[in-house]
């Protein structure tokens, strides 16, 4: 996969990627962030020609994914960095968005990043097994188990409060 | 080939529909751009670093004699005070006192004592265009009998024109003087310890009240926040 198929490719994949990566719980201006360092890594995995990145979806988001957690460790001991940064203003989330950000992040991070790969990228069990290094065995009981889960809870939450699409990073 | 009979339909639509309300901005840069760039190794990035600082620390050692106060200051140094300000050097965050602090034009106290035996150490200020900030780090004695204690504090104190983002794991609220006052708290991680932080504003300023959890409890917090608003007011 030579460097403008990797960069045509990243380009058609930023939104959905983007999206997945706001759903794990990033706030918008973490997720630009780690999909735009996982674009430049992809580039340069190209440009090295180490291997060819088959699915380009699944590739970024487990190298902005792996950022992500980077970032919030980061976050965690250099706190007076994060303040002072100013971040730009993003729209806020749909009702719909608001809802399915919170009740993934009440799921834990295996079973939301499963969901994630499976409903929002779009990735088979294959696929997210490779990406997430899980056996295929493994992804198929997780999504069946938290699918459910996901599912009951969506479906209780207009009897609960609505959660605050403000507290939603 | 996908596999997409094991995912529930009705979920997969509502995942679709809440994924479009996410706005999506575009990419800040064009991928392709992003080809030529080159970035230094990172580990000639830390040698470069590193040569640096030794350079200048023991430039300035040798020019005033002072290495062993320059060695002293470096035990006394505070966690993170290196850190506070590096991000945003280039917009005039300069290390000065309480009192030359105040060309901010934000809420300080009016001495460097705080109750409960708290003193000022190191004030750095940040000027920009468009906000101004105040970090204040303090310092105790640190209390016998109490675990994990570090005698350590800092408050930061933020103009309007810049959005401060809390980063606390879990918080509440509370009213301190009148004033509405939010208890953050976030667990010890394995590589720190965890801390709490009263957050309210002020005099249109946001204030930050920082303290390692095990020397902070919520009524510890609660008291420095009336300390500092009546060293304030």
């Amino acid at each position: 996969m030579n460097t403008s198929s990797v960069a045509d490719a990243a380009e058609s994949a930023y939104p959905r990627v983007y999206r997945a990566l706001v759903a794990l719980g990033a706030s918008p201006a973490d997720a630009a962030d780690a999909l735009q360092d996982a674009f430049e890594r992809a580039l340069k995995h190209a440009a090295a020609r180490q291997e060819v990145i088959a699915r380009p979806e699944a590739w970024l988001f487990v190298v902005a994914s792996r950022r992500l957690r980077t970032q919030r460790l980061r976050n965690r001991l250099f706190l007076p960095l994060d303040l002072v940064r100013d971040h730009p203003a993003a729209a806020p989330p749909s009702e719909d968005a608001a809802l399915l950000i919170a009740e993934l992040k009440r799921l834990p991070r295996r079973e939301r990043e499963v969901l994630v790969a499976r409903y929002v990228l779009g990735l088979s069990q294959r696929e997210t097994a490779l990406a997430l290094g899980m056996a295929v065995g493994t992804v198929a009981a997780t999504t069946v188990h938290a699918t459910r889960k996901l599912r009951e809870r969506i479906d209780e939450a207009p009897e609960r409060s609505r959660p605050d699409t403000a507290t939603v990073r | 080939m996908r596999h997409l009979n094991d995912l529930d339909p009705t979920l997969q639509q509502f995942v679709d529909r809440a994924t479009s309300g996410i706005a999506v901005p575009p990419p800040r840069r064009a991928a392709a751009t992003l080809a030529g760039r080159r970035r230094a190794p990172v580990a000639a990035m830390i040698v470069a670093a590193l040569a640096a600082v030794l350079l200048v620390t023991s430039g300035a050692a040798a020019a005033t004699g002072l290495l062993s106060e320059v060695i002293r200051s470096r035990l006394d140094a505070l966690p993170n005070s290196a850190v506070f300000y590096s991000g945003v050097s280039a917009v005039g965050s300069q290390a000065t006192t309480l009192d030359g602090a105040r060309v901010a034009r934000l809420p300080l106290p009016r001495s460097g004592q705080l109750t409960g035996g708290w003193e000022v150490r190191a004030v750095q200020l940040t000027m920009t265009e468009a906000w101004r900030s105040v970090e204040l780090q303090y310092r105790r004695s640190i209390p016998t009998g109490v675990s994990g204690s570090r005698g350590q504090m800092s408050v930061g104190v933020w103009s309007e024109g810049i959005t401060v983002v809390p980063t606390t794991d879990s918080t509440e609220l509370a009213t301190i003087s009148g004033l509405p006052v939010t208890i953050g708290s976030t667990p010890g991680y394995r590589t720190g310890p965890g801390y709490r932080t009263a957050r309210f504003t002020y005099q249109g300023a946001t204030v930050i009240i920082r303290g390692y959890a095990d020397e902070f409890g919520t009524a510890d917090l609660s008291s420095l926040v009336e300390a500092w608003l009546a060293q304030t007011r």
